[in-house]
């Protein structure tokens, strides 16, 4: 048995677990990274269009702060997320994004003087303020109040990504390639660590840790299509799953993007829209105000996916041989600003559509692109019911998005969850012992020996691909974009009998070293156990919030379900996982619910809302002094760790 | 469009230092082309209806992180996932980029 000991073990090699290891490594404690790839192709490299961080520097960023970035999120959300962690989110960003201008990351600068951009479809010349001139710049995204979103071009994941990464190999960080976590080691309600298949040679071997963070990114190809990288298979949420122990949060909350090209279904960022660019249907028509006159194309996304589904419905759609899309147009923002802040976009249109988006229209759709949903965490990002397991970025549900992320949040939440889980995983190191008996480690060595063991000599069986196939397409005909109960019963259904089959997964290529098809074999059930989270949890969720939007129940429905689906998989026998809830306390929200201002307020309301609303003004009345940082003390204490807990300065306004 | 559909030829270069006694060698699959078909569709497609031996490396499939690195046909290399089939020609060849040691080959 091949046992690795370490301090901080991290499952994932992208911008939240590098991050996370980082901080770990400069607290002086020993450090893995677990990848099954060359860690600067990580999906982060992927992110397009930019991270949300108030820096108010940009002119029509003036006037934003942690507060406004607060109140953005929140109501993105559908009031789903954890404000304590949005709170320590929004006032982290800042730090975050300076600390990787210090690391390196070339981000777009302001230019003071005049600049043209196109607003609304029309030309308008704006003023950057000469004193700026040099400071961070931020374009505009859906569902924000100011332009936040700063960027490098359209490939700000890329060079955020390759900036953690120099930084990890500066720390000396080893970053163990080519290796896949295939279960955790757990007992009494504690992990040590995880037990690991490498993928070249086929050893199974047990990393054992005080700490282990699961960064492995999102679950978008449970889905037939989606813009997510092949290996966003949520694999390391799976393993969480599999421990009977960890609990999932909000697997139903699956975000769907507006404009990823078809049929292929890369992505093409929200920053076209943000930079001006509009959606027409068949008849050149641009549609989207007149169902949301306010925000337009860049109201939220899950707001834009739904008016883009309805349009087609409405027979709007452009007919091709891949089904029905629609337009997105940034010819009217022109070559050099095309060639210049969205030049992935443009390369993305040569290659894979054979177009030239200068001058001609993208076919777009809205498409699988983001896990709300994820290993559930508090706001240290450990596991409230197995400690020593945390999890940090796309695959927590440390739930700053709740049921619908806004464009930029997603990188920062990799960075920002970086850092401060970092910092939580670093004091879990310092004060805990590693008490685990040998005999356990071999114990979970065991199981998943014979795990491979008995796909590799079973003769007749089911094919893994086969299995895969059948279950990303029900995802995608019944647990898309609208949902209804019957559609979401049948998917249940049909998933549980593709989990019963995968139990019997037989292989053509059996050889325990180096083999696509053996990997497929493991990844396979546990996909469709992390399907039947999602579909269960969407068929019980009756509700519409944010991304979850059911045709049965249009309205949101604060009295019954302000509240976050916890999953666990306690028995392996069984083909569903146990479904229970955890309220939302509007008694200690900062931001109570109220409405998002897209199409009719049909909300159901919570009988706290009111009380604490008026509660909140007696705080304030109580304290005429307290400035804006005395208010979130008073209404959002949170656990900020204390060297992130200064306040971020800003040109024009200083600290305040 | 079915009429027209080509039947491509891939050889493909295998060779898996990990299996006792394997030797290097060119290998060759048959697949009928689909419209739009890039060599990432199909090559998966050969590793799920043919042969599930067939290594090779996709992560973003969107030209973005570059794990796809091959030599396709006359010797260049390019990123398999945005070289479309109907570029090189039917008879396709992938072989793994010079300078990669054995143990990544054909990746």
């Amino acid at each position: 048995m091949k046992v690795i000991y370490t301090d901080s073990l991290v499952i994932g090699g992208g911008l939240a677990g590098l991050r996370v290891a980082i901080a770990s490594m400069q607290r002086g404690f020993d450090t893995i990274v677990l990848s099954l790839i060359p860690a600067k192709r990580s999906h982060s490299a992927a992110a397009q269009g930019g991270m949300q961080a108030s820096l108010g520097a940009c002119v029509k960023g003036d006037g934003d702060d942690e507060d406004v970035h607060f109140g953005d999120t929140v109501k993105g959300s559908d009031w789903g997320c954890d404000q304590d962690v949005a709170r320590m989110f929004v006032n982290t960003a800042p730090k975050a994004i300076r600390q990787l201008a210090a690391w390196g990351v070339p981000w777009s600068r302001v230019r003071g003087g005049d600049r043209e951009v196109i607003i609304n479809g029309e030309k308008v010349t704006i003023t950057e303020k000469h004193e700026a001139h040099g400071l961070i710049s931020a374009r505009d995204f859906g569902g924000t109040k100011k332009w936040r979103t700063c960027f490098t071009s359209d490939g700000t994941g890329h060079t955020m990504l390759y900036a953690m990464d120099n930084k990890a190999i500066q720390l000396g960080i080893p970053v163990h390639e080519r290796k896949e976590a295939v279960a955790l080691i757990h007992e009494d309600g504690v992990c040590y660590g995880a037990i690991v298949r490498d993928l070249i040679t086929g050893e199974l071997i047990a990393y054992v840790a005080k700490a282990t963070t699961i960064a492995t990114g999102g679950y978008g190809r449970l889905y037939a299509v989606s813009t997510n990288a092949v290996i966003s298979e949520g694999i390391g949420t799976a393993i969480a799953l599999e421990t009977g122990v960890a609990a999932l949060g909000n697997m139903e909350a699956v975000q769907f993007h507006p404009t990823a090209i078809v049929p292929v279904g890369i992505l093409t960022t929200e920053g076209c829209r943000g930079d001006g660019g509009l959606l027409l249907d068949k008849d050149g028509y641009r549609f989207m105000p007149d169902y949301e006159p306010d925000k337009k194309e860049l109201a939220s996304r899950d707001v834009v996916s739904r008016r883009m589904t309805e349009h087609m419905r409405k027979g709007k759609g452009v007919p091709s041989p891949y089904g029905d899309h629609l337009w997105l147009d940034i010819t009217l923002l022109g070559r050099k600003h095309i060639e210049k802040n969205l030049r992935e976009v443009k390369e993305i249109c040569e290659y894979f559509l054979g177009i030239d988006p200068v001058k001609e229209y993208i076919p777009v759709r809205p498409t699988q692109h983001y896990s709300m949903g994820g290993v559930r965490t508090n706001a240290t990002g450990e596991s409230p019911t197995l400690k020593g397991l945390f999890s940090a970025g796309e695959a927590a549900c440390w739930d700053m998005h709740g049921f619908n992320r806004l464009g930029g949040n997603s990188v920062a939440e990799t960075v920002v969850a970086g850092m401060i889980v970092g910092e939580f995983v670093a004091d879990y190191c310092e004060t805990s012992s590693l008490n685990v008996s040998t005999s356990t480690i071999e114990h979970f060595v065991k199981r998943e020996e014979k795990k491979i063991a008995d796909l590799l000599v079973r003769d007749y069986g089911e094919n893994p691909y086969e299995l895969k196939a059948e279950m990303q397409q029900i995802m995608m005909d019944k647990v898309g974009i609208f949902r209804n109960g019957p559609h979401l019963e049948q998917a249940v259904e049909e998933l549980q009998v593709l989990n019963q089959r995968a139990r019997s997964i037989a292989l053509r290529n059996r050889i325990s070293s180096s083999n696509p098809e053996l990997v497929e074999a493991i990844r396979v059930p546990k996909m469709i156990k992390l399907a039947l989270c999602v579909a269960y949890g969407a068929m019980l969720r009756t509700e519409s919030r944010g991304a979850h939007a059911r045709e049965d129940y249009p309205e949101r429905n604060d009295r019954d379900w302000l509240k976050r689906t916890l999953t666990i998989w306690p028995d392996e026998s069984a083909d569903l996982p146990d479904v229970s809830y955890e309220d939302l306390d509007v008694m200690k929200m900062e931001m109570p619910p109220g409405s998002r201002g897209y199409g009719v307020d049909n909300t159901i309301l919570h009988p706290d809302t009111e009380k604490r609303i008026a509660e909140i003004e007696e705080i304030k009345k109580a304290n005429p002094k307290a400035d804006r940082f005395a208010l979130h003390q008073l209404l959002n204490p949170t656990p900020i760790p204390e060297k992130f807990k200064g306040k971020n300065e800003r040109i024009g306004r200083g600290y305040k | 469009m079915d009429d027209q559909a080509r039947v491509l030829k891939f050889q493909i270069f295998r060779y898996n230092p990990q299996k006792k006694g394997d030797k290097p060698r060119m290998v060759t699959y048959e697949i009928t082309e689909a419209p739009g078909m890039t060599i990432f569709i199909a090559l998966n497609e050969i590793r799920e209806t043919q042969d599930p031996s067939l290594q090779f490396d996709f992560v973003c499939r969107a030209g973005i992180c570059g794990s796809c690195a091959m030599v396709i046909t006359c010797g260049q290399p390019d990123l398999a996932c945005r070289t479309p089939t109907a570029a090189p020609g039917r008879e396709i060849k992938s072989l793994p980029l010079p300078g990669f040691n054995s143990s990544e080959i054909c990746r």
